[in-house]
């Protein structure tokens, strides 16, 4: 089910010096229903890959990231997704990722629907020789932090989390 | 009306007694001939029982053995399987073994041969733990984020799905 990503283009990425984070990196798609989505993925210290995706349609919308494509495609837009981490992954081998599964509308942030959905795939595909994994439930916000950078660098877990706490305005 | 006294010959009382020995000879002797052959055979059997199950304990070991350090994903993967399969083996075998020593001491060591067999699902399932223990890296729990422990990653997963990395 999570094997059949689409092919997917770089669009190439953007330094952001206004933003917390350092790079914007843009990835794009079409689905079998011919809509393209974008992959947005956000560089920041410590090669830390946010990824986030959403709809082309949906792309002027404040809510782009909560609302639902309606097209029953999840798993391949989902994979194609994790094919973005690897082929960032294949760039930088000490890259470690995170996400935020978003609520839909009427939906309370905590174990959202896409957070749940998207913790199972990152057990799948994963593994924790490679991977540390982090969660938190309350906000629906996953890490995952890469063993061989956890073993040279101290702190990294540490600054990791403070980062995404302080960045994606974390609450208890 | 009485019945007429049996009067048996002589020679017949001798034969009769003579057959009753002889008969008593030789299950005697057959009674002896086991108990020998018990006596000789019996620690034969038991040694090539032990020897047996040493072999078999010793290969099942090596067979687990390799499974024990894993240096991949997929590697990782066939050792938590194998380990999957092995820990209720291991448990039962304990269990069963613990009741029958409490009820009768002989009898388990008797068939400890057998316990031999088994041991080496106990220590694979040791040794290997081991190792899944230490991907579980020490880490300072924040109040926000909560690690994800290797038994729980592998638990909520499909075993027969393959890793990615």
């Amino acid at each position: 089910m999570f094997n059949t990503p689409y092919n997917f283009n770089y669009l190439g990425h953007t330094k952001t010096p206004t933003e917390p984070y350092n790079k914007l990196h843009k990835f794009a798609f079409k689905c079998r229903f011919n809509n393209r989505y974008i992959i947005r993925v956000e560089e920041y210290d410590y090669c830390m890959f946010v990824v986030k995706f959403y709809l082309k349609n949906h792309e002027q919308s404040e809510r782009k990231y909560q609302l639902l494509s309606g097209f029953n495609d999840v798993a391949r837009v989902i994979a194609t997704n994790i094919e973005v981490m690897f082929w960032l992954l294949n760039k930088n081998d000490i890259s470690s990722f995170g996400f935020v599964g978003a609520n839909s509308e009427n939906e309370e942030v905590a174990m959202s629907k896409r957070f749940k959905v998207y913790s199972k795939i990152m057990l799948r595909c994963f593994s924790p020789k490679y991977f540390s994994h982090r969660r938190s439930s309350s906000n629906s916000a996953y890490l995952l932090l890469n063993n061989k950078h956890l073993e040279t660098e101290e702190n990294l877990e540490q600054t990791i989390k403070e980062l995404f706490i302080k960045y994606y305005d974390m609450s208890l | 009306m009485n019945a007429a006294p049996l009067e048996l010959s002589h020679n017949l009382l001798q034969t009769i007694d003579s057959l009753f020995i002889e008969n008593n000879i030789a299950k005697y002797f057959k009674g002896f001939f086991l108990l020998i052959c018990f006596i000789i055979f019996f620690p034969i059997l038991y040694i090539g029982f032990w020897i047996f199950a040493l072999i078999v304990g010793f290969l099942i070991y090596k067979n687990y053995s390799e499974k024990i350090f894993f240096t991949s994903a997929e590697e990782y993967r066939q050792s938590r399987i194998a380990y999957d399969g092995a820990l209720p083996i291991a448990i039962e075998n304990e269990v069963l073994f613990n009741k029958l020593k409490e009820k009768s001491k002989i009898l388990y060591f008797i068939i400890y041969p057998i316990k031999v067999i088994y041991l080496p699902f106990k220590w694979y399932c040791r040794d290997v733990k081991k190792e899944f223990e230490k991907l579980d890296k020490p880490t300072k729990e924040g109040d926000i984020f909560e690690t994800i422990t290797e038994q729980e990653m592998w638990e909520q997963r499909p075993s027969a799905y393959e890793y990615r990395i």
